[in-house]
């Protein structure tokens, strides 16, 4: 009989232990500002619907392996989560996600011009809080050159995104490089961390690579669970010619599976019924092996990063983190596996 | 016994029958409220097999605050 381990309890405590407390602040710093008194209903929305204790809690402890003091972390930590913030609420706009799981984005409650200020208000305090880093000259430049960097590079996963949702699907190949695109924002977290403790260049490089892996992970997960409609968003993905990651590499190797997509493409409305086909072949190509087997390899490489750094609580933590996330990947579907019937 | 694999696609197509007009807005609020009760109720309404039903309503009621991490739940 299936059974809950603790480990994604132990996660979520690392996670709040670390950040917690800029993830409430992050949620609130707009809807406190009395400036934005006008767009308070939009901003109650955010404070209750989003939160991100993850981007904090990696900066701390990426500052805390290199031996740095973690209080010099909270100005930029605050500001890449508003970051993120801001990339999260424009995502759901370029991709016209009105709802994830029964629960409207804000682009969903409140149309798109309100998303796109709500939006540009989190990335315009973003900045204004880099500017306040306890920091000096020369690392605070290093720190906007690297989020400046991110940036570039966040844009170009979503023009490459956007120029294939008119071209239609791609090879999975290439929407993976997208997906590694999309990872930087940790692998930039990482090092901006290791950068505020005052690391060494291969400390930097070695803690930006953990990041990245680690962000590749959870991308890869969020992936498989689109692939599979576990988040619901499978119907709008084939209208749109959208295709995650699993479900392109799924299709290169099913012929049943690529001509029913073809064939839904043109339909009107997807049932029940299509959804359904749709997964199985997906599943038979063995996909879900493939995905257990990159997201271990993806968390071996994380570890092979860390090993080469001295060891301290913070490495532990990071290293027991990233060891999880396959297991957790697993025992959510474990769930199923003990299932009778 | 059915395969894991068919029991995925099980989840996925029942999931997709809660996204139809006439329930969607139920399911909608029984998220919104938390409340596992209606939930159920408006999942039973949908034809969700009792025995998928320990797997759909914690999978809507996990859902947080939306946040990078964790990714599936």
């Amino acid at each position: 009989m299936y059974t809950e381990s603790g480990l994604k309890e132990r996660c979520q405590r690392i996670l709040e232990e670390n950040g917690g407390h800029i993830a409430d602040q992050a949620s609130r710093i707009l809807l406190e500002d009395p400036k934005l008194k006008d767009l308070r209903s939009p901003l109650e929305f955010i404070s209750k619907n989003w939160r991100d204790p993850l981007t904090p809690s990696m900066i701390k402890l990426a500052c805390e392996a290199v031996g740095g003091q973690p209080e010099v972390t909270h100005k930029t930590s605050l500001a890449m989560s508003l970051m993120h913030l801001s990339f999260y609420i424009w995502d759901d706009m370029i991709d016209k996600v009105h709802f994830k799981l029964f629960k409207p984005t804000l682009f969903g409650k409140f149309g798109e011009g309100i998303a796109l200020i709500v939006g540009g208000l989190a990335s315009a305090k973003a900045f204004s809080i880099l500017n306040q880093m306890p920091v000096n000259r020369n690392k605070q430049q290093i720190v906007t050159r690297m989020i400046w960097d991110l940036l570039a590079s966040m844009a170009k996963a979503e023009t490459i995104n956007l120029r294939l949702r008119s071209q239609g699907n791609l090879s999975s190949k290439k929407k993976f490089s997208v997906i590694k695109m999309e990872a930087a924002d940790l692998e930039t977290c990482l090092e901006i961390g290791a950068v505020l403790g005052n690391g060494s260049e291969e400390e930097v490089q070695r803690l930006g690579r953990y990041g990245l892996y680690l962000g590749i992970i959870l991308e890869l997960w969020k992936d498989f669970h689109v692939s599979v409609n576990w988040t619901l968003e499978l119907n709008e993905k084939v209208k749109n010619s959208l295709l995650p990651y699993s479900l392109l590499w799924a299709s290169e190797r099913s012929e049943n599976l690529r001509k029913k997509l073809e064939d839904l493409v043109n339909t009107d409305s997807i049932e029940s019924s299509d959804v359904k086909e749709v997964v199985e072949y997906t599943l038979a190509t063995r996909v879900l092996n493939k995905s257990v087997k990159e997201i271990k390899k993806f968390a071996d490489s994380a570890v092979e990063e860390l090993s080469q750094l001295k060891i301290c609580k913070s490495t532990q933590t990071l290293k027991f983190f990233v060891e999880t996330q396959p297991k957790l990947f697993i025992e959510r579907l474990s769930t199923l596996e003990d299932m009778y019937g | 016994m059915k395969t894991l694999n068919v029991k995925i696609a099980d989840v996925a197509s029942y999931l997709q029958s809660l996204n139809a007009p006439d329930i969607f807005p139920k399911v909608q609020d029984a998220v919104e409220r938390k409340d596992k009760n209606l939930l159920i109720k408006v999942c039973r309404k949908a034809k969700v097999p009792e025995l998928y039903l320990s797997i759909i309503v914690p999978l809507l009621l996990a859902i947080g605050p939306d946040q990078k991490w964790p990714a599936g739940y």
